[in-house]
C-alpha cells in the first residue's frame, strides 16, 4: 500500500464532501474519500479481496464509460473503492490529491451514466474551468459485478 | 406572574372545565369558565381574555357562531381561539371562515399537550391583547408555499422522531404547524398543495389517535366504524407524506431543479485565436455550453457522458486536440451529435465518421452568431441557415 486514508470517518461535512481526485485519460475523476479503502501501485501490492478471499475486480474508466481503450493502456495506480458489491479496484494514471466539493456552490450536472432506475451515477462539476467527474461508488459496483460475470456492459442511458 | 394571562375555557362538561383548571392554573394563568355559548360571549366581554379554549359542541350555539360573535366584539376581535374537540383536525374544516381560530386540542388530551399549545398560541399573539397585525398574519396573497418549506421539513423530521418513539407533544405541535401553513397560504401553489397537505394533516391526525399517554394504541376507529391497526395508519401517513413531498418538489422553481446537460462541448486551447470569443460566449450560455482548454484526451468521455448536440473543435494548433477529436468521434459511433471543426486547415476531423462540418472563422462575430444558433437549433436539417453556411466535409480513408 502506498498511502492509507486516515480520518476517513471525518470526510463528510454538512455542505460538502471530500473527494480523492484521480487523473484518468485526461479526465479528473473524483471519488468520495469515505469510499476509498486504500490506494496502491498497479502491479505492486496484492489487490484487495472480498471477505471470502475472492480478489476484488478491477474496473477501468474506459470500460465504465464505454469508450474504446487505447491498445496497451496501463494504469499506474489502483484505488480500492468500497461499494455495495464489495471492494472494487479502479485504475488511475495519477493522483491529483484530495479536495472538498460543495454541491451547494458548484452545480452538479447529472451525466448519462445511470443505474437501471435512471438515477445518475456520475456528475459533472466545472471547477476552475475544468471538468470534474464525481463518481458514485455504485457505478463501480454495477460495472464490477458485470465484469465478474460477463463482458463489460456500461450502463449508459441513451437519448436526451 | 405579575400580569397573569387570562384564558377563558368554554365547555359544557364540568369534568373538562376542572381538567383545564388543574392544568392551567398551576402554570400561572388566570382562568375563567363558561358552560355554554351565551355565557361564553358574556364572560368574554367582561373578562377580556388573551385566549379562548372553545369546545366544539355546545348545547345552545354552534362553534362557528361563537367564533363569529367573539370576532365581532371589539374587546375580543383579535383574541385567538383554540378549538377543543374529539375530532381533531377534521373539525378545523368547519372553521375555515373563522379567522380567530389558531389551533386545536384533541380530546382526550395530555396536560403537557395543553400547556404547549396554549403557550405557543399566546407567544404568537404576543401574550397581550393582540394587535391586528400580530393576531393575524397578513394573508400571503399571490405568494407561494415555497418560502415555508420548513413546515414540511419539520413534518418529516417530526414524523421520524415520532416513529422513533418521540412524544405526542411533538406530534400535536407538528399538526398545528401544518394547519397554520394551510391557513396562511394562498395563490396557485396553495391550490395545488392545499389538498395534498390537507390529506397529510388528516393522515397525521389518524396517527394521533394511536398516541395516548406514554404508549401507542394498536387500533383506531375509522369514521365508517371499522378498525385500522397502527401499521395501516402509519403506512397511509407515510404515503401522504411522500405525496406532499413530491408535490412540493414539483412546485420548486425551475431554476433550482436539476441542471440540464450542455448542448455544446467545445475544445479550444488558450493560445488559439478563437479562444477569447469562444470563452466569452460559453460563459454567457449559463451552463448550456462548456469549453475545455486542455486535457483533450478527455473529449470522448465528455461526449459519451454528456451527449451534447454539438461538438466544436478549434483546430490548427495542437496535434493533441486533433487526436482527441478523432477519438471523440470514434468513441461515439452512431451518436446524434454533430462535430464542427473550426479553423481547421484541410479538415481531417471527419475521418472517423465520414460526415462532419468545417467552418472557417474569419470574423469573431461570425462565431458568436453561430454559437447562438447552435444553442437553439438541433440538427442541420432543422437549421437551414446553418446548413447553408457550413461546408459539409466528407472524407474517405
Amino acid at each position: 500500500m502506498v498511502s492509507g486514508i486516515p480520518d476517513a470517518g471525518a470526510a463528510y461535512r454538512a455542505d460538502g464532501v471530500r473527494v480523492m481526485v484521480s487523473l484518468v485519460d485526461g479526465c479528473r475523476v473524483a471519488i468520495p474519500l469515505d469510499a476509498i479503502e486504500e490506494t496502491h501501485d498497479a502491479g505492486g501490492a496484492a489487490p484487495a479481496t472480498h471477505p471470502g478471499g475472492r480478489p476484488a475486480p478491477l474496473v477501468d474508466w474506459c470500460d465504465l464509460i464505454g469508450v474504446a481503450r487505447e491498445p496497451g493502456t496501463t494504469r499506474k495506480q489502483v484505488l480500492v473503492v468500497r461499494t455495495p458489491a464489495g471492494p472494487i479496484g479502479f485504475g488511475s494514471d495519477a493522483s491529483l490529491g484530495i479536495r472538498e466539493l460543495s454541491l451547494g456552490s458548484t452545480p452538479a450536472i447529472p451525466t448519462r451514466l445511470r443505474d437501471v432506475d435512471g438515477e445518475p451515477l456520475c456528475f459533472l462539476l466545472m471547477i476552475d474551468r475544468e471538468p470534474y467527474f464525481l463518481l458514485d461508488p455504485r457505478a463501480l459496483a454495477h460495472a464490477g459485478t458485470a465484469a465478474a460475470t460477463e463482458p463489460p456492459s456500461p450502463a449508459m442511458a441513451r437519448g436526451h | 406572574m405579575s400580569n397573569p394571562q387570562r384564558i377563558l375555557v368554554v365547555d359544557d362538561s364540568l369534568t373538562i372545565r376542572r381538567a383545564f383548571e388543574f392544568i392551567l392554573k398551576p402554570q400561572g394563568y388566570e382562568v375563567e369558565f363558561a358552560a355554554d355559548g351565551r355565557e361564553s360571549i358574556a364572560k368574554a366581554a367582561e373578562f377580556d381574555p388573551h385566549l379562548v379554549l372553545l369546545d366544539y359542541v355546545l348545547p345552545d350555539m354552534r362553534g362557528p357562531d361563537i367564533c363569529a360573535a367573539l370576532a365581532s366584539m371589539p374587546v375580543t376581535a383579535h383574541t385567538p381561539v383554540i378549538l377543543v374537540s374529539a375530532k381533531g383536525a377534521s373539525v378545523r374544516q368547519a372553521y375555515q371562515d373563522a379567522q380567530n381560530v389558531v389551533s386545536y386540542i384533541t380530546k382526550p388530551f395530555k396536560p403537557q399537550v395543553v400547556t404547549a399549545i396554549v403557550a405557543n398560541a399566546l407567544a404568537r399573539s404576543g401574550g397581550a391583547p393582540v394587535t391586528p397585525s400580530a393576531a393575524k398574519p397578513e394573508p400571503m396573497a399571490g405568494k407561494s408555499l415555497l418560502p415555508r418549506p420548513e413546515a414540511l421539513a419539520a413534518a418529516v423530521r417530526a414524523s421520524v422522531k415520532l416513529l422513533a418513539g418521540s412524544t405526542d407533544e411533538t406530534f400535536t405541535s407538528l399538526l398545528g404547524q401544518l394547519e397554520d401553513t394551510l391557513t396562511m397560504q394562498d395563490g396557485v401553489e396553495a391550490r395545488r398543495l392545499g389538498p395534498v397537505l390537507r390529506s397529510l394533516v388528516d393522515r397525521m391526525a389518524d396517527v394521533d389517535q394511536h398516541l395516548r399517554g406514554e404508549s401507542l394504541v394498536p387500533y383506531r376507529l375509522r369514521d365508517d366504524g371499522s378498525f385500522a391497526n397502527i401499521a395501516a395508519t402509519l403506512l397511509d401517513a407515510h404515503r401522504a407524506l411522500c405525496a406532499a413531498a413530491l408535490t412540493l418538489a414539483s412546485s420548486l422553481p425551475r431554476e433550482i431543479g436539476l441542471p440540464s446537460l450542455p448542448r455544446i462541448v467545445a475544445a479550444c486551447p488558450p493560445d488559439h485565436p478563437l479562444h477569447a470569443v469562444l470563452s466569452d460566449e460559453v460563459a454567457s450560455a449559463a451552463g448550456r455550453a462548456l469549453v475545455i482548454e486542455s486535457g483533450f484526451a478527455q473529449l470522448p468521455f465528455l461526449v459519451r457522458l454528456l451527449e451534447p448536440a454539438w461538438v466544436l473543435i478549434a483546430m490548427g494548433t495542437l496535434g493533441e486536440i486533433r487526436e482527441g477529436a478523432r477519438a471523440a468521434l470514434a468513441g461515439s459511433p452512431g451518436s446524434s451529435q454533430k462535430v464542427i471543426a473550426l479553423d481547421a486547415p484541410g479538415g481531417g476531423v471527419g475521418e472517423a465518421t465520414g460526415v462532419s462540418f468545417f467552418k472557417r472563422i474569419d470574423n469573431p462575430g461570425d462565431l458568436k452568431d453561430m454559437l447562438r444558433a447552435l444553442l437553439i437549433e438541433t440538427v442541420p436539417a432543422e437549421a437551414p441557415a446553418l446548413a447553408s453556411d457550413l461546408e459539409v466535409v466528407t472524407l474517405g480513408n
